[in-house]
Protein backbone atom coordinates (compact mmCIF):
# COMPACT_ATOMS: atom_id res chain seq x y z
CA UNK A 1 0.00 0.00 0.00
CA UNK A 2 1.37 3.52 -0.91
CA UNK A 3 1.14 5.97 1.66
CA UNK A 4 0.18 9.73 0.77
CA UNK A 5 3.89 11.10 1.84
CA UNK A 6 4.97 8.87 -1.47
CA UNK A 7 1.99 10.61 -3.65
CA UNK A 8 3.38 14.34 -2.87
CA UNK A 9 7.12 13.30 -2.52
CA UNK A 10 7.25 15.88 -0.29
CA UNK A 11 9.40 14.99 2.72
CA UNK A 12 8.01 17.85 5.28
CA UNK A 13 4.56 15.74 5.68
CA UNK A 14 6.27 12.69 7.77
CA UNK A 15 7.80 15.05 10.18
CA UNK A 16 6.13 16.07 13.64
CA UNK A 17 5.14 19.81 13.60
CA UNK A 18 7.64 21.58 15.86
CA UNK A 19 8.09 24.92 17.22
CA UNK A 20 11.25 26.10 14.84
CA UNK A 21 9.80 24.21 11.56
CA UNK A 22 6.71 25.97 12.15
CA UNK A 23 8.67 29.24 12.56
CA UNK A 24 10.96 28.37 9.10
CA UNK A 25 7.99 27.49 7.16
CA UNK A 26 6.12 30.72 8.12
CA UNK A 27 9.39 32.65 7.27
CA UNK A 28 9.40 31.04 3.83
CA UNK A 29 5.86 32.07 3.26
CA UNK A 30 6.28 35.59 4.51
CA UNK A 31 8.89 36.10 2.04
CA UNK A 32 6.88 34.75 -0.70
CA UNK A 33 4.50 36.62 0.53
CA UNK A 34 6.95 39.80 0.16
CA UNK A 35 8.35 38.74 -3.23
CA UNK A 36 4.90 38.76 -4.70
CA UNK A 37 3.87 42.09 -3.04
CA UNK A 38 6.69 43.33 -4.83
CA UNK A 39 5.56 42.44 -8.15
CA UNK A 40 1.69 43.66 -7.64
CA UNK A 41 3.41 46.41 -6.75
CA UNK A 42 5.45 47.29 -9.98
CA UNK A 43 3.47 45.42 -12.61
CA UNK A 44 0.23 46.45 -13.69
CA UNK A 45 -1.69 48.01 -16.85
CA UNK A 46 1.86 49.97 -16.37
CA UNK A 47 4.93 48.97 -15.49
CA UNK A 48 7.13 50.69 -12.67
CA UNK A 49 10.69 49.30 -12.83
CA UNK A 50 12.13 48.82 -8.90
CA UNK A 51 14.63 51.38 -9.36
CA UNK A 52 11.83 53.92 -9.64
CA UNK A 53 10.47 53.56 -6.66
CA UNK A 54 12.89 55.14 -4.51
CA UNK A 55 13.90 58.21 -7.01
CA UNK A 56 12.53 61.44 -6.05
CA UNK A 57 11.93 63.84 -8.96
CA UNK A 58 9.30 65.21 -10.38
CA UNK A 59 8.23 62.29 -12.94
CA UNK A 60 8.41 59.53 -9.89
CA UNK A 61 5.84 61.96 -7.82
CA UNK A 62 3.40 60.84 -10.41
CA UNK A 63 4.68 57.00 -10.13
CA UNK A 64 4.31 57.36 -6.74
CA UNK A 65 0.95 58.80 -6.54
CA UNK A 66 -0.03 55.59 -8.42
CA UNK A 67 1.56 53.50 -6.19
CA UNK A 68 0.26 54.80 -2.88
CA UNK A 69 -3.02 55.02 -4.09
CA UNK A 70 -4.07 52.93 -6.03
CA UNK A 71 -1.45 49.39 -5.95
CA UNK A 72 -0.46 49.84 -2.38
CA UNK A 73 -4.00 49.89 -1.49
CA UNK A 74 -5.05 47.27 -3.96
CA UNK A 75 -2.80 44.71 -3.25
CA UNK A 76 -3.25 44.89 0.83
CA UNK A 77 -6.85 44.33 0.06
CA UNK A 78 -5.61 41.61 -1.85
CA UNK A 79 -3.76 39.80 1.01
CA UNK A 80 -6.32 40.73 3.44
CA UNK A 81 -9.39 39.37 1.56
CA UNK A 82 -6.90 36.20 0.22
CA UNK A 83 -6.49 35.63 3.79
CA UNK A 84 -9.29 35.46 5.40
CA UNK A 85 -10.22 33.41 2.92
CA UNK A 86 -7.50 31.08 3.68
CA UNK A 87 -8.79 30.83 6.94
CA UNK A 88 -12.29 30.66 6.97
CA UNK A 89 -11.39 27.51 4.50
CA UNK A 90 -9.00 25.80 7.14
CA UNK A 91 -11.96 26.79 9.94
CA UNK A 92 -14.77 25.59 7.56
CA UNK A 93 -12.71 21.87 7.18
CA UNK A 94 -11.48 21.40 10.88
CA UNK A 95 -15.64 22.14 11.81
CA UNK A 96 -17.14 19.78 8.98
CA UNK A 97 -14.22 17.24 9.84
CA UNK A 98 -13.57 17.39 5.97
CA UNK A 99 -10.87 18.33 3.68
CA UNK A 100 -13.28 19.37 0.61
CA UNK A 101 -15.52 21.93 2.48
CA UNK A 102 -15.56 25.63 1.93
CA UNK A 103 -16.26 28.49 3.35
CA UNK A 104 -19.26 29.90 1.25
CA UNK A 105 -20.93 26.28 2.54
CA UNK A 106 -22.81 28.10 5.03
CA UNK A 107 -25.00 30.21 3.44
CA UNK A 108 -22.18 33.49 3.44
CA UNK A 109 -21.59 33.98 0.16
CA UNK A 110 -25.35 33.36 -0.88
CA UNK A 111 -26.71 35.92 1.53
CA UNK A 112 -23.87 38.31 0.96
CA UNK A 113 -24.98 38.46 -2.66
CA UNK A 114 -28.85 39.23 -2.03
CA UNK A 115 -27.82 41.72 0.22
CA UNK A 116 -25.53 43.69 -1.98
CA UNK A 117 -27.67 43.22 -4.71
CA UNK A 118 -30.92 44.67 -2.77
CA UNK A 119 -28.87 47.49 -1.99
CA UNK A 120 -27.48 48.10 -5.59
CA UNK A 121 -31.08 48.29 -6.48
CA UNK A 122 -32.18 50.56 -4.03
CA UNK A 123 -29.08 52.93 -3.80
CA UNK A 124 -27.15 52.15 -6.74
CA UNK A 125 -22.87 51.24 -5.69
CA UNK A 126 -21.29 53.14 -2.90
CA UNK A 127 -20.65 52.45 0.71
CA UNK A 128 -23.78 51.06 1.44
CA UNK A 129 -23.25 48.07 -0.74
CA UNK A 130 -20.64 46.46 1.64
CA UNK A 131 -23.14 47.25 4.85
CA UNK A 132 -25.98 45.54 2.88
CA UNK A 133 -23.53 42.33 2.09
CA UNK A 134 -22.45 42.19 5.42
CA UNK A 135 -25.86 42.01 7.03
CA UNK A 136 -26.93 39.45 4.33
CA UNK A 137 -24.41 37.57 5.28
CA UNK A 138 -24.83 37.34 8.84
CA UNK A 139 -28.21 36.80 8.45
CA UNK A 140 -27.77 33.67 6.03
CA UNK A 141 -25.40 32.39 8.79
CA UNK A 142 -27.60 32.86 11.42
CA UNK A 143 -30.69 31.09 9.70
CA UNK A 144 -28.27 28.44 8.78
CA UNK A 145 -27.12 27.62 12.42
CA UNK A 146 -30.46 27.94 13.94
CA UNK A 147 -32.13 25.62 11.27
CA UNK A 148 -29.30 23.09 12.19
CA UNK A 149 -28.68 23.11 15.54
CA UNK A 150 -28.19 20.28 17.42
CA UNK A 151 -25.25 17.55 18.82
CA UNK A 152 -23.55 14.60 17.43
CA UNK A 153 -21.21 13.72 14.57
CA UNK A 154 -24.20 13.70 12.04
CA UNK A 155 -24.95 17.37 12.81
CA UNK A 156 -22.50 18.00 10.57
CA UNK A 157 -24.60 16.77 7.91
CA UNK A 158 -27.50 19.14 8.59
CA UNK A 159 -25.28 21.86 8.71
CA UNK A 160 -24.34 21.24 5.37
CA UNK A 161 -27.77 20.51 3.89
CA UNK A 162 -29.01 23.09 5.53
CA UNK A 163 -26.15 25.41 4.16
CA UNK A 164 -26.54 24.08 0.73
CA UNK A 165 -30.43 24.60 0.70
CA UNK A 166 -29.92 28.05 2.11
CA UNK A 167 -27.47 29.20 -0.70
CA UNK A 168 -29.91 27.60 -3.14
CA UNK A 169 -32.36 29.81 -2.12
CA UNK A 170 -30.46 32.93 -1.73
CA UNK A 171 -28.75 32.31 -5.33
CA UNK A 172 -32.37 32.15 -6.74
CA UNK A 173 -33.62 35.24 -5.07
CA UNK A 174 -29.76 36.93 -6.59
CA UNK A 175 -31.31 35.88 -10.43
CA UNK A 176 -34.42 37.56 -9.61
CA UNK A 177 -32.36 40.68 -8.49
CA UNK A 178 -30.50 40.82 -11.17
CA UNK A 179 -33.28 40.21 -13.66
CA UNK A 180 -35.42 43.05 -12.30
CA UNK A 181 -32.36 45.26 -12.53
CA UNK A 182 -31.63 48.43 -14.93
CA UNK A 183 -29.22 48.36 -17.26
CA UNK A 184 -26.95 50.63 -15.97
CA UNK A 185 -26.80 49.45 -12.48
CA UNK A 186 -26.53 45.96 -13.65
CA UNK A 187 -22.58 45.71 -14.78
CA UNK A 188 -22.16 46.97 -11.73
CA UNK A 189 -23.83 44.16 -10.05
CA UNK A 190 -22.85 41.56 -12.11
CA UNK A 191 -18.89 42.46 -11.29
CA UNK A 192 -19.91 42.13 -7.69
CA UNK A 193 -20.96 38.79 -7.83
CA UNK A 194 -17.64 37.93 -9.76
CA UNK A 195 -15.24 39.53 -7.27
CA UNK A 196 -13.68 42.49 -7.82
CA UNK A 197 -10.83 44.26 -5.97
CA UNK A 198 -10.70 47.44 -7.69
CA UNK A 199 -12.84 49.52 -4.73
CA UNK A 200 -11.56 47.20 -1.51
CA UNK A 201 -11.12 48.73 1.75
CA UNK A 202 -8.13 47.32 3.20
CA UNK A 203 -8.51 48.94 6.44
CA UNK A 204 -10.98 47.02 7.68
CA UNK A 205 -9.79 43.63 5.98
CA UNK A 206 -6.56 43.67 7.35
CA UNK A 207 -7.72 44.51 11.16
CA UNK A 208 -10.29 41.82 11.04
CA UNK A 209 -7.68 39.24 9.34
CA UNK A 210 -4.77 40.32 12.01
CA UNK A 211 -7.08 39.91 15.30
CA UNK A 212 -8.29 36.86 14.06
CA UNK A 213 -5.02 34.96 13.04
CA UNK A 214 -3.48 36.20 16.74
CA UNK A 215 -7.25 35.30 18.23
CA UNK A 216 -6.83 31.71 16.99
CA UNK A 217 -3.28 30.64 17.85
CA UNK A 218 -4.19 30.12 21.26
CA UNK A 219 -6.95 27.63 20.58
CA UNK A 220 -4.47 25.91 17.62
CA UNK A 221 -3.91 22.73 19.63
CA UNK A 222 -7.86 22.40 20.86
CA UNK A 223 -8.87 22.89 17.10
CA UNK A 224 -6.74 19.54 16.45
CA UNK A 225 -7.98 17.65 18.99
CA UNK A 226 -11.58 18.85 17.73
CA UNK A 227 -10.71 17.70 14.19
CA UNK A 228 -10.32 14.21 15.93
CA UNK A 229 -14.25 13.99 16.46
CA UNK A 230 -16.21 14.72 19.01
CA UNK A 231 -15.78 11.34 21.41
CA UNK A 232 -12.15 11.77 21.10
CA UNK A 233 -12.14 15.25 21.50
CA UNK A 234 -14.32 15.05 24.98
CA UNK A 235 -11.81 12.57 26.02
CA UNK A 236 -8.79 14.70 26.29
CA UNK A 237 -10.45 17.52 27.84
CA UNK A 238 -12.08 20.18 24.50
CA UNK A 239 -14.70 21.65 25.33
CA UNK A 240 -16.30 20.31 22.49
CA UNK A 241 -19.37 22.97 22.42
CA UNK A 242 -17.38 25.86 23.27
CA UNK A 243 -14.93 24.77 20.81
CA UNK A 244 -17.63 24.31 18.00
CA UNK A 245 -18.96 27.59 18.59
CA UNK A 246 -15.72 29.69 18.68
CA UNK A 247 -14.98 28.17 14.82
CA UNK A 248 -18.56 28.84 13.93
CA UNK A 249 -18.32 32.60 14.59
CA UNK A 250 -14.68 32.69 13.70
CA UNK A 251 -15.81 31.70 10.35
CA UNK A 252 -18.78 33.83 10.13
CA UNK A 253 -16.72 36.72 10.71
CA UNK A 254 -13.99 36.20 8.31
CA UNK A 255 -16.15 34.90 5.67
CA UNK A 256 -18.54 37.86 5.64
CA UNK A 257 -15.31 40.59 5.78
CA UNK A 258 -14.17 38.85 3.01
CA UNK A 259 -17.28 38.74 0.74
CA UNK A 260 -18.36 42.18 1.58
CA UNK A 261 -14.80 43.61 1.03
CA UNK A 262 -14.01 42.14 -2.49
CA UNK A 263 -17.34 40.27 -3.43
CA UNK A 264 -17.46 36.58 -4.58
CA UNK A 265 -13.87 34.95 -4.96
CA UNK A 266 -14.17 31.01 -4.94
CA UNK A 267 -11.62 28.61 -5.02
CA UNK A 268 -9.13 29.96 -2.24
CA UNK A 269 -10.75 28.94 0.22
CA UNK A 270 -11.13 25.46 -1.08
CA UNK A 271 -8.06 25.60 -2.36
CA UNK A 272 -5.06 26.87 -0.12
CA UNK A 273 -5.95 25.09 3.04
CA UNK A 274 -6.09 21.67 1.03
CA UNK A 275 -3.18 22.05 -1.01
CA UNK A 276 -1.30 22.91 2.50
CA UNK A 277 -2.55 20.52 4.56
CA UNK A 278 -0.89 18.05 1.94
CA UNK A 279 2.31 19.49 2.10
CA UNK A 280 2.14 20.72 5.65
CA UNK A 281 0.09 17.68 7.42
CA UNK A 282 -3.12 19.04 9.52
CA UNK A 283 -1.49 20.16 12.85
CA UNK A 284 -3.37 24.27 12.84
CA UNK A 285 -0.47 25.22 14.87
CA UNK A 286 1.35 25.33 11.44
CA UNK A 287 -1.91 25.27 8.98
CA UNK A 288 -3.66 28.03 10.10
CA UNK A 289 -1.17 31.13 10.03
CA UNK A 290 0.18 28.72 7.14
CA UNK A 291 -2.96 29.58 4.71
CA UNK A 292 -3.59 33.21 6.12
CA UNK A 293 -0.41 33.68 4.52
CA UNK A 294 -1.07 31.51 1.45
CA UNK A 295 -4.32 33.02 0.85
CA UNK A 296 -2.58 36.17 1.12
CA UNK A 297 -0.05 35.49 -1.61
CA UNK A 298 -2.33 33.30 -3.76
CA UNK A 299 -5.23 36.44 -4.03
CA UNK A 300 -2.00 39.09 -4.49
CA UNK A 301 -0.51 36.58 -7.34
CA UNK A 302 -4.32 36.47 -9.31
CA UNK A 303 -5.31 39.64 -8.82
CA UNK A 304 -1.29 40.46 -10.40
CA UNK A 305 -2.48 38.25 -13.66
CA UNK A 306 -5.87 40.41 -13.41
CA UNK A 307 -4.09 43.46 -13.59
CA UNK A 308 -1.81 42.25 -16.56
CA UNK A 309 -3.24 39.41 -18.34
CA UNK A 310 -5.07 41.92 -20.91
CA UNK A 311 -3.57 44.79 -20.18
CA UNK A 312 -4.98 47.63 -19.88
CA UNK A 313 -8.36 45.94 -19.28
CA UNK A 314 -8.67 44.38 -16.00
CA UNK A 315 -10.55 40.89 -15.58
CA UNK A 316 -12.59 40.53 -12.10
CA UNK A 317 -9.90 38.51 -9.91
CA UNK A 318 -13.07 35.81 -9.02
CA UNK A 319 -12.83 34.89 -12.75
CA UNK A 320 -8.53 34.40 -12.48
CA UNK A 321 -9.35 32.25 -9.55
CA UNK A 322 -11.91 29.99 -10.93
CA UNK A 323 -10.14 29.66 -13.94
CA UNK A 324 -7.25 28.35 -12.47
CA UNK A 325 -8.15 27.49 -9.59
CA UNK A 326 -11.19 24.59 -10.87
CA UNK A 327 -8.90 22.33 -12.74
CA UNK A 328 -6.23 23.18 -10.29
CA UNK A 329 -8.46 21.39 -8.02
CA UNK A 330 -9.48 18.51 -10.47
CA UNK A 331 -5.84 17.94 -10.72
CA UNK A 332 -5.45 17.12 -6.57
CA UNK A 333 -8.33 15.06 -6.61
CA UNK A 334 -6.85 13.12 -9.30
CA UNK A 335 -3.90 12.87 -7.41
CA UNK A 336 -5.87 11.41 -4.50
CA UNK A 337 -7.50 9.03 -6.22
CA UNK A 338 -4.91 7.12 -7.01
CA UNK B 1 -14.52 0.92 39.77
CA UNK B 2 -11.56 1.29 41.52
CA UNK B 3 -7.74 1.20 40.74
CA UNK B 4 -6.48 -2.26 40.04
CA UNK B 5 -10.29 -3.55 38.92
CA UNK B 6 -10.33 -4.30 35.47
CA UNK B 7 -14.26 -4.57 34.73
CA UNK B 8 -15.31 -6.75 31.67
CA UNK B 9 -18.72 -5.36 30.21
CA UNK B 10 -21.00 -7.73 28.86
CA UNK B 11 -24.36 -8.01 27.01
CA UNK B 12 -25.86 -8.39 23.53
CA UNK B 13 -25.67 -6.33 20.69
CA UNK B 14 -27.73 -3.14 20.87
CA UNK B 15 -28.55 -3.39 24.37
CA UNK B 16 -26.64 0.38 25.82
CA UNK B 17 -22.93 -1.07 26.90
CA UNK B 18 -21.23 1.86 25.03
CA UNK B 19 -24.13 3.88 26.04
CA UNK B 20 -23.78 3.21 29.21
CA UNK B 21 -19.72 3.88 29.28
CA UNK B 22 -20.53 6.85 27.50
CA UNK B 23 -22.66 8.26 30.33
CA UNK B 24 -19.52 6.82 32.71
CA UNK B 25 -17.30 9.50 30.76
CA UNK B 26 -19.47 11.70 31.47
CA UNK B 27 -20.74 13.19 28.07
CA UNK B 28 -24.06 11.94 28.39
CA UNK B 29 -26.20 12.45 31.82
CA UNK B 30 -27.76 9.74 33.42
CA UNK B 31 -31.53 9.56 33.57
CA UNK B 32 -31.01 8.45 37.29
CA UNK B 33 -28.42 8.76 40.05
CA UNK B 34 -25.29 10.39 39.49
CA UNK B 35 -21.62 9.33 38.09
CA UNK B 36 -18.73 10.26 40.73
CA UNK B 37 -15.29 10.75 40.05
CA UNK B 38 -12.79 10.76 42.81
CA UNK B 39 -15.77 11.44 45.06
CA UNK B 40 -17.63 14.27 43.29
CA UNK B 41 -20.18 14.60 40.64
CA UNK B 42 -18.46 13.90 37.31
CA UNK B 43 -19.26 17.10 35.60
CA UNK B 44 -18.31 19.01 38.47
CA UNK B 45 -15.06 18.85 37.59
CA UNK B 46 -13.39 21.13 34.44
CA UNK B 47 -13.00 19.22 31.20
CA UNK B 48 -9.40 19.18 31.46
CA UNK B 49 -9.15 17.75 35.33
CA UNK B 50 -11.63 15.12 34.02
CA UNK B 51 -8.76 14.26 31.37
CA UNK B 52 -6.16 13.84 33.46
CA UNK B 53 -8.28 11.13 35.61
CA UNK B 54 -10.04 9.39 33.17
CA UNK B 55 -9.49 8.20 29.33
CA UNK B 56 -12.20 6.89 27.11
CA UNK B 57 -11.68 4.81 24.21
CA UNK B 58 -14.28 5.26 21.55
CA UNK B 59 -15.59 2.35 19.65
CA UNK B 60 -14.32 2.98 15.87
CA UNK B 61 -11.32 4.60 15.24
CA UNK B 62 -12.47 8.08 12.37
CA UNK B 63 -9.63 9.35 11.10
CA UNK B 64 -10.88 12.28 8.60
CA UNK B 65 -7.47 13.34 7.55
CA UNK B 66 -4.31 12.18 7.53
CA UNK B 67 -1.78 12.56 10.16
CA UNK B 68 1.75 10.38 11.16
CA UNK B 69 0.83 7.90 13.82
CA UNK B 70 3.32 9.21 15.99
CA UNK B 71 1.22 12.84 16.23
CA UNK B 72 -2.11 10.74 16.52
CA UNK B 73 -0.55 8.70 19.51
CA UNK B 74 0.89 12.79 20.84
CA UNK B 75 -2.58 13.89 20.93
CA UNK B 76 -2.94 11.79 24.14
CA UNK B 77 -0.55 14.35 26.05
CA UNK B 78 -2.98 17.28 25.03
CA UNK B 79 -4.71 17.91 28.85
CA UNK B 80 -1.03 18.24 29.83
CA UNK B 81 -0.18 20.64 28.26
CA UNK B 82 -0.27 24.51 28.24
CA UNK B 83 -2.43 26.89 25.95
CA UNK B 84 0.93 27.68 23.63
CA UNK B 85 3.53 25.17 24.72
CA UNK B 86 4.66 22.66 22.24
CA UNK B 87 5.24 18.87 22.90
CA UNK B 88 8.29 18.59 24.79
CA UNK B 89 10.82 15.72 23.89
CA UNK B 90 9.20 13.90 27.47
CA UNK B 91 5.77 14.17 25.89
CA UNK B 92 7.50 12.40 22.95
CA UNK B 93 9.57 9.50 24.64
CA UNK B 94 6.01 9.26 26.18
CA UNK B 95 4.41 8.57 22.49
CA UNK B 96 7.07 6.54 21.40
CA UNK B 97 6.72 3.87 24.56
CA UNK B 98 3.10 3.66 24.16
CA UNK B 99 3.54 2.71 20.29
CA UNK B 100 6.11 0.28 22.20
CA UNK B 101 3.48 -1.34 24.52
CA UNK B 102 0.98 -1.79 21.76
CA UNK B 103 4.01 -3.41 19.33
CA UNK B 104 4.05 -0.43 16.88
CA UNK B 105 7.12 1.00 17.29
CA UNK B 106 9.01 1.92 14.05
CA UNK B 107 5.34 2.85 12.62
CA UNK B 108 5.56 6.46 14.31
CA UNK B 109 5.80 8.45 10.34
CA UNK B 110 3.77 6.18 8.80
CA UNK B 111 0.19 7.81 7.70
CA UNK B 112 -2.34 6.39 9.63
CA UNK B 113 -5.14 5.88 6.47
CA UNK B 114 -2.52 3.17 5.37
CA UNK B 115 -3.28 1.15 8.11
CA UNK B 116 -5.11 -1.68 8.58
CA UNK B 117 -8.39 -1.45 11.02
CA UNK B 118 -6.60 -3.73 13.84
CA UNK B 119 -3.38 -1.77 13.41
CA UNK B 120 -5.63 1.77 13.96
CA UNK B 121 -7.19 -0.33 16.62
CA UNK B 122 -3.55 0.05 18.40
CA UNK B 123 -2.82 3.28 17.71
CA UNK B 124 -5.79 4.62 19.48
CA UNK B 125 -4.95 2.09 22.60
CA UNK B 126 -1.53 3.83 22.46
CA UNK B 127 -3.11 7.14 22.61
CA UNK B 128 -4.67 6.05 25.53
CA UNK B 129 -1.91 5.33 27.28
CA UNK B 130 0.03 8.50 26.44
CA UNK B 131 -2.55 9.96 28.11
CA UNK B 132 -1.67 8.23 31.07
CA UNK B 133 -5.15 8.13 33.12
CA UNK B 134 -5.44 6.19 36.22
CA UNK B 135 -8.86 4.99 35.19
CA UNK B 136 -9.44 3.94 31.58
CA UNK B 137 -12.95 3.21 29.77
CA UNK B 138 -12.52 1.02 26.46
CA UNK B 139 -15.08 0.45 24.32
CA UNK B 140 -14.28 -2.92 22.46
CA UNK B 141 -10.35 -2.36 21.99
CA UNK B 142 -9.73 -5.77 20.91
CA UNK B 143 -12.39 -5.38 17.93
CA UNK B 144 -10.33 -6.02 14.48
CA UNK B 145 -7.43 -7.79 16.43
CA UNK B 146 -6.12 -11.14 15.64
CA UNK B 147 -5.60 -13.83 18.47
CA UNK B 148 -2.25 -12.71 18.81
CA UNK B 149 -2.90 -8.60 19.27
CA UNK B 150 -6.04 -9.99 21.27
CA UNK B 151 -3.97 -11.48 24.25
CA UNK B 152 -1.01 -8.66 23.81
CA UNK B 153 -3.52 -6.28 24.44
CA UNK B 154 -5.46 -8.19 27.71
CA UNK B 155 -2.00 -8.83 29.04
CA UNK B 156 -1.46 -5.53 28.58
CA UNK B 157 -4.56 -4.19 30.67
CA UNK B 158 -3.82 -6.70 33.55
CA UNK B 159 -0.75 -5.26 33.57
CA UNK B 160 -2.06 -1.48 33.85
CA UNK B 161 -4.44 -2.96 36.67
CA UNK B 162 -1.37 -4.71 38.93
CA UNK B 163 0.45 -1.39 38.29
CA UNK B 164 -2.92 0.56 39.91
CA UNK B 165 -5.02 1.74 37.27
CA UNK B 166 -8.75 1.11 36.88
CA UNK B 167 -10.16 -0.73 33.66
CA UNK B 168 -13.32 -1.31 32.48
CA UNK B 169 -13.87 -2.42 29.13
CA UNK B 170 -16.67 -3.78 26.74
CA UNK B 171 -16.23 -7.01 25.55
CA UNK B 172 -18.02 -9.78 23.59
CA UNK B 173 -16.15 -12.25 24.41
CA UNK B 174 -16.97 -13.91 28.21
CA UNK B 175 -13.63 -16.43 27.74
CA UNK B 176 -11.51 -13.01 28.15
CA UNK B 177 -13.72 -11.57 30.95
CA UNK B 178 -13.03 -15.20 32.81
CA UNK B 179 -9.08 -14.77 32.05
CA UNK B 180 -8.52 -11.15 32.63
CA UNK B 181 -10.84 -9.34 34.41
CA UNK B 182 -11.30 -9.29 38.02
CA UNK B 183 -14.82 -8.07 37.85
CA UNK B 184 -17.88 -8.72 35.72
CA UNK B 185 -21.20 -6.35 34.99
CA UNK B 186 -23.80 -8.01 32.85
CA UNK B 187 -26.26 -6.02 31.17
CA UNK B 188 -29.69 -8.30 30.30
CA UNK B 189 -31.38 -5.72 29.02
CA UNK B 190 -34.53 -4.13 29.69
CA UNK B 191 -33.26 -2.15 32.96
CA UNK B 192 -31.79 -6.23 34.50
CA UNK B 193 -27.85 -5.67 35.18
CA UNK B 194 -25.82 -7.98 37.58
CA UNK B 195 -22.29 -6.57 38.76
CA UNK B 196 -19.62 -8.28 40.60
CA UNK B 197 -16.56 -10.44 41.66
CA UNK B 198 -16.08 -12.02 37.72
CA UNK B 199 -15.82 -15.84 39.34
CA UNK B 200 -19.36 -15.17 41.29
CA UNK B 201 -20.98 -13.06 38.48
CA UNK B 202 -19.69 -14.94 35.37
CA UNK B 203 -21.43 -18.20 35.33
CA UNK B 204 -22.66 -20.58 32.28
CA UNK B 205 -25.98 -20.14 33.29
CA UNK B 206 -25.78 -16.19 33.64
CA UNK B 207 -23.93 -15.97 30.11
CA UNK B 208 -26.47 -18.22 28.48
CA UNK B 209 -28.94 -16.06 29.13
CA UNK B 210 -27.52 -12.96 29.23
CA UNK B 211 -26.48 -14.06 25.24
CA UNK B 212 -29.84 -16.07 24.91
CA UNK B 213 -27.75 -18.75 23.88
CA UNK B 214 -26.83 -21.74 25.49
CA UNK B 215 -23.62 -22.18 26.77
CA UNK B 216 -21.63 -25.00 28.38
CA UNK B 217 -18.25 -24.31 30.57
CA UNK B 218 -15.69 -26.16 30.65
CA UNK B 219 -12.70 -26.11 33.26
CA UNK B 220 -9.41 -26.56 31.70
CA UNK B 221 -7.51 -26.90 34.85
CA UNK B 222 -7.59 -23.16 36.69
CA UNK B 223 -8.76 -21.85 33.54
CA UNK B 224 -12.72 -21.91 32.88
CA UNK B 225 -13.48 -21.77 29.03
CA UNK B 226 -17.27 -21.11 27.59
CA UNK B 227 -18.52 -22.97 24.65
CA UNK B 228 -21.96 -21.95 22.88
CA UNK B 229 -23.61 -25.28 22.63
CA UNK B 230 -24.85 -25.11 18.64
CA UNK B 231 -27.74 -27.82 18.85
CA UNK B 232 -29.63 -26.60 21.59
CA UNK B 233 -29.20 -23.01 20.16
CA UNK B 234 -31.72 -23.97 17.35
CA UNK B 235 -34.13 -25.71 20.36
CA UNK B 236 -33.83 -22.66 22.66
CA UNK B 237 -34.48 -19.91 19.38
CA UNK B 238 -37.36 -21.57 18.08
CA UNK B 239 -38.91 -20.93 21.88
CA UNK B 240 -37.56 -17.39 22.25
CA UNK B 241 -39.34 -16.22 19.23
CA UNK B 242 -42.64 -18.21 20.12
CA UNK B 243 -43.33 -16.42 23.24
CA UNK B 244 -42.21 -12.49 22.23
Amino acid sequence: MKTAISHTGLVMRVQRVTFNRTVSVLAMLILLALIIATLSVCFGSSNIPLSQLFNDSDDTRVVHDVLLNLRLPRTAAAFAVGGLLGLAGALMQVLLRNPLAEPYILGTSGGASVGAMLTMLLSGPGAWVSLGAGAGSLSAIAIVFTLARGDGSWTQARLLLTGVAVAAFCSAITSLLLSLAPDGILRGMVFWLLGDLSSADWRQASVVLFIAVCGLIPFARDLNVFALGPQQAYGLGVNVPLVRAVIYVMIAITASVAVTTAGMIGFVGLLVPHSLRLILGNDQRLLLPATALGGGTLLMFADLLSRTLIAPQQLPVGVITAVFGAPFFLILLNRRAR
Amino acid sequence: MREGQVWALLGENGVGKSTLMATLAGMRGPERGEILLDGRPINRHSPRERAHWLGWLAQRDDDYFPATVLEKVLVGRHPFLNRMAWESTEDEAIARDALNAVGLSGFETRDITTLSGGERRRVGIAALLAQKTPLLLLDEPLAQLDIRHQLEALRLFADLAKRGHGIMMITHDPNHAARFATHALLLFGEGRSLAGPVDDVLTATNVSELYQCPVKEILSGAERLFFPMEEELAIVSNKAWRMR
